[in-house]
């Protein structure tokens, strides 16, 4: 296809999951980077096993904050495509050429993978359906993101270069989710939503967001906006 | 009259405080010369209460002391809030220097 694509996976305490992660997202990107968000395990270890680039934060400074770390070194290494895909393995990389197809194809600037376009994803959660449910009215009414969004916390996502360049996101923690489509849904890019399969386990539920984490967003939003 | 002595002794330390500040450069002139009308209303309304009383009844709440408490959560708000912003602030600065230190890998 011609086209450098390369995954960026912020990580934190991923030991036992990040390895099938990259090895997976190989299969269909010329690189990975790994941001290691100031982990206590084996993580780094793992992910360099796996012929990943590990960039190290070393403080904690959340999930955002890594991806926008791995964008930069992305885009500093020549990234036509940079594909954001957690570690803990949820996200199921055969999705990405899904994600790529659209770019290279000319169509769009940045794919959202949405987990409410027909392919249901494996074992999620009643409680979480109806939070996301309710954080997508939040989107539309009050930040002003599009309608035509799906899926309000999607951390799949592909953009080209110049894309990147432009999605200036600051939120350092779990807010960048709404941010981004904020910023991608107001801008001139062309962007998308392509249907893709998140598998939840008990052991990534256990680790992922929590119905309460919903606040802290809001929280972190509404102080974001006063910068 | 003890409540009173006790009052008029923070305010004039608080007044005191701000004016060092100032000259130390730490806070600006508008801020300082706020603070200092606001301790000159605390002294008015510490030593003539019936002063709050003038003003509550203006703006139709019931007593002066009411009054005096509804400003004094309204500007507890405004100064945490703001206490939360520079924080953010700071949280990113943090973040920036971490992503630096991060990328110096890359090179």
């Amino acid at each position: 296809m011609g086209m450098k694509a390369i995954a960026v996976m912020p990580a934190m305490n991923e030991a036992g999951r990040i390895g099938p992660a990259i090895t997976g997202a190989f299969k269909h990107v010329q690189n990975v980077i790994v941001v290691d968000d100031g982990s206590k395990d084996v993580t780094v270890e793992e992910a360099k096993k796996a012929g990943a680039i590990v960039l190290r934060h070393s403080l904690n400074r959340g999930q955002g904050a890594a991806l926008k770390t791995g964008t930069q070194a992305a885009l500093m290494l020549g990234a036509d495509v940079i594909v954001h895909i957690d570690a803990d393995g949820q996200h199921d990389p055969d999705m990405i050429p899904h994600m790529l197809a659209p770019i290279t194809e000319g169509k769009s600037d940045v794919v959202f993978g949405s987990r409410f376009l027909g392919v249901s994803s494996e074992g999620m959660p009643f409680a979480r359906r109806l939070l996301l449910g309710a954080a997508m009215v939040f989107n539309r009414l009050i930040l002003g993101i599009s309608k035509h969004i799906t899926d309000p916390q999607s951390g799949l996502r592909a953009m080209t270069a110049d894309a990147a360049r432009k999605i200036d996101f600051k939120q350092d923690r779990m807010a960048h989710c709404s941010e981004i489509l904020r910023l991608v849904s107001r801008s001139d890019l062309r962007w998308m939503e392509v249907p893709v399969r998140i598998r939840y386990t008990a052991d990534t539920l256990a680790k992922g967001q929590k119905p309460a984490d919903a606040f802290k967003i809001l929280w972190q939003l509404l102080l974001g906006s006063f910068q | 009259m003890l409540m009173q002595l006790l009052l008029s002794a923070l305010f004039l330390a608080s007044l005191w405080l701000v004016w060092r500040r100032r000259n130390q450069n730490a806070v600006g002139t508008p801020v300082a010369l706020l603070w200092t009308l606001g301790v000159a209303g605390g002294l008015v309304v510490t030593w003539y209460p019936d002063t709050a009383s003038f003003f509550a009844d203006l703006v139709g709440v019931g007593r002066g002391a009411d009054l005096v408490v509804y400003l004094a959560v309204v500007l507890l708000f405004v100064l945490v809030f703001q206490l939360h912003v520079s924080h953010v602030r700071m949280e990113r600065e943090l973040t920036k220097l971490v992503r630096e230190e991060a990328l110096k890998d890359l090179e």
